[in-house]
């Protein structure tokens, strides 16, 4: 079972494949929108059909990298299995998530519930059963949430729903991201102090010590096996 | 005047035996294994021309004695593994190795923050994962660490369906170094997984071989990868294998390394764990499975010759090691460049200080709210 979590923490447990899905959802609306234009016609005459496009150009570009689980029809929804977390993506209603118009999008929905609703996605949904049962969950609910202006992603909310001692919220992934890089070893750099490994650089000395040594074997050959090199830091 | 070492050196590299070589370049193969063996033998413009032409190695190439060899080391490596394969990796690995030694010496990297403790793998790598600053989860970029805190890491640009790793400690004027040796075209995982293996070889043993100390050291990079305490909170009761790829996407490691784990963790029986690698074998995958990991590529190599040659380093390199800019770049190309520098996006409740940051996004939310 999942423990409850905390959002900021789940997305930077899932962060590979959230970051391959938020630069192909980008890279996907570019294309799709330039595809449109190109042909003459609108993307906004027909919002839901120009998201099924994005979402099919999306599946392509995370195909490689899914799991066998998640394979589906390309134009199936974008559902993918991270592992304890299963992740639907969803173009935004009303800037918010979609209202569960279907048994599977509300089965989905309720993944998280511990007899209450979650996520408040569904109180406004006349249409949702509460079930009575309260079970504790084996699997958790993510939902993300996205939206465009033209051919620019906007929105990409992270929903997580609530547990019982933990609130469900969602994540601004636009705005609450920082790309982190290693920095580029610093420390490498011209050695003008001439105390670099010149011993081992003429081959004469250390190095030769070295050559024809079959003592140490295995993978790996020690450094007690030479002699004078025993000082390791 | 040639070095005769240098010839076997090329020859090896050609994956030719002698007799073979000899034939190329019109020499019997008593004459070239002469030629081999002495220091610095006098031997004619004509085959010192056709040494260099089929080696493919430049002349001054063999004009200069070789220096940093690496010691005799055992390679984990498959089963069809042959000599010629381990000569050519060999030969391979010394040439790299000579131009990192050669640069080392002029260029100043990180101090060496490792030394061998044998003990308990699995307590030596929960030590050695608090040493590299690593989180408790999984393990998003294993080189970089590593490389901080001096491990040379060399990647050579021949093929790793053969070949797996090798490790050593090499005597050097500040102290010994562990070198890791992998090679080009093993898949992610896997390449993860062999420099953690060794890893554990350089922190547990001082040589020799044998399964047992195998066995450590896949202890080692088992609880390094994939710490034991994650995965008993992790893997489910009775894993099907589509969850354990799920998995494999998020700790970079394979599949069967994470069967491995599910019978360790207690949550497949014998029955089930025999079972899964069925299945893993029969989709043709024991070898080399699906859905790739991302590898990763050393650093320090390419940054050395980066400070000395400046941003476009493999013509000072093949001056350096005496090479054809050609096998400079093959080499260099196994090497990360700074725009390859390891990054991940990071979700932050807040502004996390995190020294490293290099972009904020900034956008301005024009969500279409009600």
């Amino acid at each position: 079972m999942i423990k409850e979590d905390d959002l900021v923490a789940i997305a930077n447990r899932i962060w590979r494949p959230l970051d391959l899905l938020l630069g192909y959802l980008a890279d996907g609306l570019q294309e799709e929108y330039e595809a449109c234009i190109a042909k003459g016609i609108d993307p906004a005459e027909d919002a839901c059909t120009f998201a099924g496009t994005v979402r099919r150009s999306v599946y392509d570009k995370m195909r490689p990298h899914l799991p066998p689980q998640s394979a589906r029809a390309p134009m199936s929804p974008l559902h993918f299995d991270l592992g304890p977390y299963q992740l639907k993506v969803l173009h935004a209603e009303e800037g918010t998530v979609p209202r569960p118009r279907t048994v599977t999008r509300r089965r989905f929905y309720r993944r998280n519930e511990l007899g209450i609703m979650s996520m408040n996605l569904l109180l406004d949904h006349p249409l949702v059963v509460i079930e009575e049962e309260v079970k504790e969950i084996e699997d958790g609910s993510l939902v993300l949430v996205w939206d465009n202006d033209g051919p620019e992603l906007i929105l990409a909310d992270l929903y997580r729903p609530p547990l019982a001692d933990f609130p469900g919220r969602s994540l601004d992934l636009l705005h609450a991201t920082a790309v982190v890089v290693e920095p580029d070893f610093p420390d490498v750099r011209r050695d003008d102090t001439g105390t670099g490994d010149s011993r081992a650089a003429t081959g004469t000395d250390d190095a030769g010590a070295g050559e024809g040594d079959t003592g140490a074997g295995g993978d790996s050959a020690g450094p007690d096996d030479r002699p004078g090199e025993t000082d390791l830091p | 005047m040639i070095y005769g070492a240098r010839v076997r050196q090329a020859r090896l590299f050609l994956g030719a035996t002698q007799t073979q070589f000899a034939g190329m370049i019109g020499m019997s193969q008593a004459g070239l294994s002469g030629l081999e063996n002495e220091t610095k033998p006098t031997i004619t413009d004509d085959s010192f021309l056709a040494i260099a032409e089929h080696t493919g190695f430049p002349p001054e190439f063999f004009e200069r004695p070789s220096c940093g060899l690496i010691d005799d080391v055992q390679f984990r490596a498959r089963l069809t593994f042959k000599a010629v394969d381990r000569n050519q990796a060999m030969s391979c690995a010394n040439l790299v190795h000579e131009t990192y030694v050669l640069m080392r010496e002029k260029v100043e990297v990180p101090t060496v923050g490792m030394r061998p403790a044998p003990g308990d793998p699995r307590e030596t790598a929960r030590e050695f994962r608090a040493l590299l600053g690593l989180p408790s989860g999984p393990v998003a970029n294993l080189t970089t660490p590593v490389e901080r805190i001096g491990v040379a890491l060399i990647t050579l640009p021949v093929g790793g369906k053969k070949h797996d790793a090798f490790s050593t400690w090499q005597p050097g004027s500040r102290g010994p170094y562990p070198l890791i040796v992998t090679f080009a075209g093993t898949p992610g995982d896997r390449l993860r997984w062999n420099i953690a293996h060794e890893l554990g070889h350089l922190l547990l043993h001082r040589g020799g071989s044998g399964q047992e100390i195998e066995r450590e050291a896949d202890v080692f990079a088992a609880e390094l990868l994939t710490p034991m305490k994650a995965m008993a909170a992790e893997i489910p009761a009775r894993p099907r294998l589509a969850s354990l790829y799920a998995m494999k996407m998020r700790w970079g490691v394979s599949v069967q390394s994470l069967i491995r784990r599910a019978r360790e963790a207690g949550r497949v029986t014998d029955e089930q764990y025999t079972s899964l690698f069925r299945q893993v074998s029969a989709r043709g995958e024991r070898m080399s499975e699906r859905y790739q990991v991302p590898r990763e590529k050393p650093r320090i190599y390419r940054k050395m010759a980066e400070v000395l040659f400046g941003e476009s380093p493999a013509p000072g390199l093949s001056a350096l090691g005496g090479w054809t800019e050609e096998f400079a770049q093959d080499v260099l190309a196994q090497f990360a460049s700074k725009s390859e520098m390891p990054a991940r996006r990071v979700w932050v409740s807040q502004q996390a200080a995190h020294s490293n940051v290099v972009e904020f996004r900034s956008v301005e939310r024009r969500a279409k709210r009600l």
